[in-house]
C-alpha cells in the first residue's frame, strides 16, 4: 500500500507543477478515475478545470478528447457517424469516429449542449458504448467522461435532469485558489514559456490493475452501515431536504471511500474517508427545500449537518 | 488467514475472561450491599442472592453483546477501525486483506490483556468487597437491629397507601362503600387520636395478631366436661298472689260457683 501511496504522491506532485493548488479537486478526479466512474466539474471560468483533466490524463497516459457544448451540438457529433468513402471506385459507408472515442472525455459546459446530445453522452458514460444508427460500438477501456459545467450564466442552457446528474459520481467544486497559489500561478504563466511535457506516472494497464485493487480495499461492517445511515438520513431531514439521494449514492460513497484509502496507502476505509467523500457524491444527489434555501444553506451544509448527525 | 482467525479468537477469549471477572465482582457486590441492608431491617438476608443473580445475569447479557474488537481499538487508538475491518473480512482471501491481516498482527504484538485491567478499579472494588464484609461482621457482633423502625417505616407506608386509596372515588355517591370487590380495603378505618381526659391514649392496633389462616382451621373438637358460660334458662314462674286454694268438695265449689255467677249478674 506504501508503494500505491507512492504512486499517487508522484501523479499529484506532476499535476501541481502544471495546476498550482486544487489539491482536493486532484484527488477527487484521482478518486472518480480509480472507481471507473465519471465526475462533474462545477467552478467559474478561468479555475484550469481544462488544463486539470488535460493533464491528469497525460499523466494517466490515457486518450484525451474535449468536446466544447454549444445548443447547436448534435448526438452525431459526439458519438461520430457514418461517412461515404470512395475506395477502388466503389462507395462504401464508412464509421468515422466521434470525440468520446476516447479514454478521457472532457465535455466541456455540459449544461450548454441540448437535451439529445446529453442523452448521447450519457448512454456512453453508462453503457460504455455508442450506438450509431442499427450498430453499437463499445469505448475503449477505461472510459470516463469529466464534464464541467458554469455555476453562472443559466440563461440558454439545459441543466442536467436529476436522474442524468446522479449517473455522475461526484459533482467537484472547483474553487479559486488562495492569493498565495495566485501569486504561484501568476508568476509561473507569466514568465518565460515553460516545456511541460508531464511523465507518464500510471499507464493504462496499472490503471485497470489498481481499478480492480480500489474494489479490493476492505470496509468494516458497521463503517458501511453508517454510509447507509447518512444516505438514508437524507431521504429524512424533510425539514431541509425536498428529495434525498438514492441507493446509487450509498454504492457511490463506499466506492470512493475505498479510492481515497487507496490514494492515501491505506489499507482500509476509515470514517474520514466517508466524511470527506460524502460531499463531491451527495451534493448533485439532494434537492433543498425552500425553508433551507431560504436560510441560505447549500447543499454541503446540509449534507454537514447529516454527517454531524449520523456518528 | 488462519492465523488471523486464531487471533481474532484469542482476543475475544481473553477479553471475555476479563469481563467475566468484573461481572463476577460487581456481583458479589451487590449481594454484600443488600445483605447488609436486609439485615439490618431484620429481613431474610440471604435473598440478597435475588438481586446478585438478576444483576449478573443482566450484566453478561449487556456484555455478549458488547463488541470485543471495539473494546481492544478503544485501549489502543492506532487500531482503530483497522482491526475491526481486518476482523470483518477475517475469512477472505486477497492481496490487500491479506496485507491488512499482516499489520494487523503486527500490531497486535504490542497488546498485552493487563492493559484491559483497570488497576485502580479492581482495587477499589475488592477493597469495597473486604470493607462490606467488615461492616456486616461487625453489625452482627453488635446485633444492631432496626426492626423497630422497619415496623414504623411500613406503617407510615400503608397510611400513604390507604391515603393515597381514600383520596380516589373508589367509595360510593355518600361514602359508603360499594359491594363486590371495589370499595376500600382498609377494614381497620382512619387512625384518630383517642383522649381520656387531657391525656392522649396511645392505642395500638395489630392487623398482623388478627389474622385468620382459614386452611389452617379444622373442626371444633368437643371437649369432654364443657362449661358453658351461657347464663341458666329464663322461665316464667306464676306470682303467689295469683294462686288461690279451692276446696275439694263439691258443693262447696258449687257455692262459690254461684257467688261469683251473682257476682257477675249483679
Amino acid at each position: 500500500m506504501r508503494n500505491y501511496k507512492e504512486v499517487f504522491d508522484t501523479l499529484f506532485n506532476s499535476v501541481g507543477k502544471v495546476v498550482i493548488g486544487q489539491h482536493e479537486v486532484v484527488e477527487q478526479i484521482s478518486a472518480a478515475v480509480l472507481c471507473d466512474a465519471n465526475a462533474l466539474l462545477e467552478g467559474y471560468p478561468g479555475l484550469a478545470k481544462t488544463l486539470l483533466v488535460k493533464t491528469v490524463a497525460d499523466l494517466m497516459d490515457l486518450r484525451f478528447s474535449r468536446i466544447q457544448n454549444t445548443p447547436d451540438l448534435m448526438p452525431s457529433d459526439v458519438t461520430g457517424t457514418y461517412i461515404i468513402e470512395e475506395r477502388n471506385g466503389r462507395r462504401e459507408f464508412k464509421f468515422q469516429q466521434g470525440p468520446v472515442f476516447a479514454n478521457i472525455v472532457l465535455a466541456d459546459e455540459i449544461n450548454r449542449a441540448t437535451p439529445k446530445t446529453q442523452s448521447a453522452l450519457l448512454e456512453a458514460m453508462q453503457e460504455k458504448q455508442v450506438t450509431v444508427g442499427n450498430n453499437t460500438f463499445k469505448l475503449d477501456l477505461p472510459f470516463f467522461v469529466l464534464a464541467t459545467q458554469n455555476p453562472i450564466e443559466q440563461e440558454g442552457t439545459y441543466p442536467l435532469p436529476e436522474a442524468q446528474a446522479d449517473r455522475f459520481l461526484f459533482k467537484i467544486k472547483v474553487g479559486y485558489p488562495t492569493p498565495e497559489e495566485e501569486l504561484r500561478i501568476v508568476d509561473m504563466y507569466t514568465a518565460e514559456e515553460p516545456e511541460h511535457k508531464p511523465k507518464v506516472v500510471i499507464d493504462k494497464k496499472s490503471l485497470i490493475a489498481l481499478q480492480k485493487i480500489t474494489r479490493q480495499i476492505p470496509i468494516a461492517h458497521d463503517l458501511k452501515q453508517r454510509v447507509v445511515k447518512i444516505v438514508t438520513e437524507t431521504r429524512k431531514q424533510k425539514d431541509l431536504i425536498e428529495y434525498g439521494a438514492s441507493p446509487r449514492a450509498s454504492i457511490g460513497l463506499v466506492l470512493a471511500a475505498k479510492a481515497r484509502a487507496l490514494i492515501n496507502g491505506r489499507n482500509h476505509v476509515s470514517s474520514e474517508d466517508i466524511n470527506s467523500m460524502a460531499f463531491p457524491v451527495m451534493r448533485h444527489r439532494i434537492i433543498l427545500n425552500f425553508e433551507a434555501e431560504r436560510k441560505g444553506m447549500n447543499q454541503d451544509d446540509a449534507i454537514k449537518q447529516i454527517l454531524d448527525k449520523v456518528k | 488467514m488462519r492465523q488471523f482467525i486464531d487471533v481474532v479468537r484469542e482476543i475475544r477469549g481473553t477479553l471475555a475472561t476479563i469481563i467475566i471477572f468484573f461481572i463476577l465482582l460487581d456481583s458479589i457486590i451487590v449481594f454484600l450491599i443488600v445483605f447488609l441492608v436486609l439485615s439490618i431491617l431484620d429481613l431474610y438476608p440471604l435473598t440478597a442472592i435475588i438481586p446478585a443473580v438478576f444483576y449478573m445475569i443482566m450484566s453478561f447479557y449487556r456484555e455478549t453483546k458488547l463488541n470485543k474488537i471495539r473494546i481492544v481499538e478503544k485501549y489502543y487508538p492506532e487500531l482503530n477501525e483497522k482491526l475491526r475491518t481486518a476482523a470483518d473480512y477475517a475469512s477472505v482471501d486477497n492481496e490487500v486483506v491479506n496485507e491488512l491481516h499482516r499489520e494487523v498482527i503486527d500490531e497486535l504484538k504490542k497488546v498485552s490483556a493487563s492493559s484491559f485491567f483497570n488497576r485502580k478499579e479492581t482495587i477499589t472494588k475488592i477493597a469495597s468487597v473486604v470493607l462490606i464484609c467488615f461492616v456486616i461482621i461487625f453489625i452482627t457482633t453488635l446485633n444492631l437491629n432496626l426492626g423497630a423502625y422497619k415496623t414504623k417505616l411500613f406503617d407510615k407506608i400503608k397510611d400513604k397507601m390507604s391515603e393515597l386509596e381514600g383520596g380516589s372515588d373508589s367509595n360510593g355517591v355518600l361514602g359508603v362503600p360499594l359491594g363486590g370487590t371495589g370499595g376500600n380495603q382498609d377494614i381497620y378505618g382512619q387512625r384518630s387520636i383517642a383522649f381520656l381526659g387531657e391525656d392522649e391514649i396511645e392505642v395500638q392496633l395489630k392487623p398482623s395478631s388478627y389474622e385468620f389462616i382459614i386452611r389452617d382451621s379444622g373442626e371444633v373438637e368437643e371437649q369432654e366436661e364443657f362449661m358453658s358460660d351461657l347464663p341458666p334458662d329464663i322461665t316464667a314462674v306464676e306470682s303467689r298472689n295469683y294462686r288461690e286454694s279451692i276446696p275439694d268438695e263439691k258443693d262447696k265449689q258449687q257455692l262459690i260457683k254461684n257467688y261469683f255467677k251473682k257476682l257477675a249478674e249483679g
